[in-house]
């Protein structure tokens, strides 16, 4: 004998009346309300009822609503309990009335319409048969509209305009307060206004795609016709066999190079070994968050951080090296993914690679994106050639050098020793890449540190540190570097800009340290090792213009720099 | 485990609030800040119309060391030296902050060029450096907020404006931003 459960509540009723209940609460967030009753169109009201109807009616199909729920909600000493595999059609279960489901349902739905069958959708979707048989401009030779024919207008007569005369604003003034009996040379002149270009019809170009009433077999036969004009048959044949045995014959080229589009190769593998410890070692964490991909990590890099001793060296260099390579404040940057920094190096290590390349780069997985890279190019020349050898134009650029596209460089970071910059060849498959190796003394976090790191790695990577001036904008905006080629014309010059002596009276600094700083603007500290001795003071260091010192400095370095490397 | 908490609770109160924000010579900075302010409140634009005038007469051409020695001789009685100051890095700075173009259609077109590069300043610079200071952290001084904002804009924003770009103000130096900032919160109307 069961015992007495008391009322429960079948849990189809309780379903559906929160799915209800919800709807119509994020109908109301959404801020559908009766207004929009208002502004609907009869499709659109149409595309709402039909939708909730039809729906309403399959889902109900599937809960069938006259049918009492096996599982229910009840009370259990005073606690809701879920009762489970209860006989079918339970006395004790209570349902909402089939009706009342039912429009529940419908309201669920029709909610769910109103949010997604706009006035727009609605049009949008009625639209879609019209579309799909409309005519394609690019297959048809559809009429002009009327408003597309061109005209030709006489231009109306330009009003002579005056010219004003410099400096005038004072004499214009005296006159108008009485001062002045006459503008005298300050009298508007009028100036001759500039030749209108006269407007000519355009020849109209003849379409020979498929007229609209022409019939498809009609239209087969004309493009048969045309593409086999003025040649034979037989010759036609022969250019169409040896177009195919050329391309068979670069079969090889032609598929790695969709292979190598599709797994996504990259472009460029450009390969830097740093003997500091990794600032972002890999953690358990990593397992399920991942490793920050370099494009976050360099998107927002700050342009000139408060390092201070403890700050870890690796860290240092990682944003010098964002700054110079990837920061898209100065400019195109490179493409982070196509560089690999192989942190905790051992000194050695270009030594090891210098001897051999292919095992020391295979040890380091360096290896297979070099090969990736420099065969995804050679795909390019053989395809270039094949395009030659087809007798057409080739439209793809000439590959660039097997070094530009793949490099290997060592930073060595060893305390006391004299700074040291290296540079030689290496041969992977065939492919001559270019080796440079620096040796630099500790990082220094503070001072004038950060600038020499700058001008090191610039060194490591282009092979030469830039040497660029400050140059003064002449509308105002950010500086540029002077040692840029000018795209003025020739005969405008280059605005100059004397450059003033830095302030260093100590009293005068104090009392006015804002205009004091005004000579640093000017003052390089990339070039100038006076004012990297002054960057020994961090009061100094926390307020200097870097940033257009940097941007001067970056610019240049990124001319130099992506003239030897890059990506295909 | 609670005093882990308690630590954790108070780095982050500190770090929000801006107590970890201290930078080296940041108080001096401040505290000159705060006094241009209060130089400032006292008819700034005669003292500016002053050693306008008195940098047109003496310096020529004009340099930063003949403007400062000209500034000092004019609050040498009155003690206005941090005003001084904001208002030579203000003029100094003008021909950077001002194309040359709009510098000839001012020359041209405005009988007192002075005040006519003043308004152009504060249309272009002064009000878009204000409007950022109105939107950085509040709950310290105007001063205060002034340098941080100075501070971030130059060493970590550094931000970038297309040309032509309006309402965008794009590199500053820290001097220039603080003077611009501090003589816009000075001369606004209502003040």
């Amino acid at each position: 004998m069961s015992a007495k459960r008391g009322v429960l509540i079948g849990v189809k009723s309780i379903a559906i009346a929160v799915v209800a209940l919800v709807a119509a609460a994020l109908t109301l967030r959404a801020g559908i309300s009766l207004d929009h009753l208002h502004e609907m169109t009869v499709a659109s009201a149409f595309a709402i009822g039909l939708f909730a109807a039809t729906t309403a009616a399959l889902v109900a199909f599937g809960a069938r609503p006259r049918t009492t729920s096996r599982a229910a909600v009840g009370l259990r000493d005073g606690r809701p309990a879920l009762h489970v595999d209860l006989p079918r059609a339970h006395p004790d279960v209570r349902e909402l009335p089939s009706l009342v489901q039912r429009a529940l349902l419908v309201f669920t739905f029709a909610c769910l319409g109103l949010s997604t069958f706009t006035t727009d959708a609605t049009a949008r979707i009625v639209a879609v048969p019209d579309d799909l048989t409309k005519p394609s401009r690019a297959a048809y030779c559809l009429p002009k509209p009327k408003e597309e024919q061109p005209k030709i207008e006489v231009a109306a007569p330009v009003p002579e305009p005056v010219v004003d005369q410099a400096g005038c604003a004072l004499v214009k003034r005296a006159y108008a307060l009485g001062y002045a009996k006459s503008l005298g040379s300050c009298a508007p002149r009028a100036a001759k206004p500039a030749p209108v270009a006269p407007v000519t019809p355009q020849a109209e170009e003849v379409c020979d795609r498929r007229e609209l009433d022409e019939p498809f077999l009609h239209y087969t036969w004309r493009r048969l016709v045309e593409t086999v004009q003025g040649s034979s048959p037989v010759d036609y044949a022969s250019t169409k066999y040896r177009d195919l045995t050329t391309r068979v014959d670069y079969l090889d080229d032609l598929l790695a190079d969709i292979k190598h589009s599709i797994t996504g190769t990259p472009h460029g593998s450009h390969h830097i070994w740093i003997t500091l410890p990794d600032p972002h070692p890999s953690s358990a964490l990593h397992v399920f968050t991942g490793e920050e991909p370099c494009t976050s990590r360099f998107a927002a890099v700050p342009l000139w951080p408060a390092w201070s001793a403890s700050s870890p060296p690796g860290a240092i260099v990682e944003h010098a090296l964002g700054q110079l390579l990837f920061a898209t404040r100065f400019g195109t940057p490179a493409s982070c993914m196509d560089y690999t920094l192989h942190w905790g190096a051992s000194p050695d290590a270009c030594a090891k690679l210098a001897a051999n390349p292919a095992a020391f780069l295979d040890a380091a997985d360096a290896l297979e994106p070099i090969r990736a890279v420099l065969d995804r190019r050679q795909r390019q020349a053989a395809l270039r050639t094949m395009m030659d050898d087809l007798g057409h134009p080739s439209t793809m650029p000439a590959p660039p050098p097997a070094s530009y596209v793949a490099s290997v460089a060592c930073l060595v970071v060893a305390v006391g020793a004299p700074p040291a910059f290296t540079g030689r060849s290496i041969t992977v498959d065939g492919a001559t890449l270019q080796l440079r190796e620096a040796h630099i003394a500790a990082i220094t976090p503070t001072g004038a540190g950060p600038v020499e790191l700058y001008t090191q790695l610039a060194r490591l990577l282009a092979g030469a540190a830039p040497s660029p001036r400050i140059a003064a904008s002449t509308d105002g905006s950010d500086p540029t570097d002077a040692s840029a080629p000018n795209d003025a014309p020739p005969d405008v010059a280059r605005p100059t800009r004397v450059v003033e002596p830095l302030v260093v009276d100590a009293a005068t600094v104090a009392a006015f340290p804002l205009a004091s700083l005004e000579p640093y603007a000017a003052h390089d500290p990339f070039t100038s090792a006076d004012v990297r001795a002054q960057l020994a003071e961090p009061a100094l260091v926390a307020v200097y213009p870097f940033d257009r010192h940097l941007h001067a400095f970056v610019e240049a370095f990124r001319r130099m720099y992506f003239a030897q490397r890059g990506r295909l | 485990m609670s005093a882990v908490w308690r630590a954790a609770a108070m780095f982050v109160v500190l770090t929000s609030s801006g107590v970890g924000d201290a930078q080296p010579g940041g108080d001096a900075r401040v505290a000159h800040i705060e006094k241009a302010l209060a130089e400032l409140r006292v008819e700034p634009r005669a003292l500016d119309r002053a050693i306008y005038e008195a940098v047109r007469l003496r310096c020529k051409p004009v340099a930063l060391a003949c403007m400062i020695d000209v500034a000092r001789e004019q609050c040498a009685k009155r003690g206005c030296m941090a005003a001084a100051d904001v208002i030579v890095t203000n003029q100094h700075a003008e021909r950077d902050l001002v194309d040359e173009l709009t510098r000839m259609k001012l020359v041209r077109t405005n009988s007192d060029y002075h005040a006519a590069v003043l308004a152009e300043v504060r249309e272009k610079v002064q009000r878009v450096l204000a409007a950022e200071l109105v939107l950085a952290r509040s709950g310290a001084s105007v001063a205060a907020r002034i340098d941080r904002v100075c501070v971030e804009r130059d060493h970590v924003a550094a931000r970038r404006c297309e040309k032509g770009a309006a309402a965008c103000v794009g590199s500053v130096p820290y001097n220039r931003c603080v003077a611009a900032l501090v003589w816009f919160v000075s001369t606004e109307e209502g003040r």
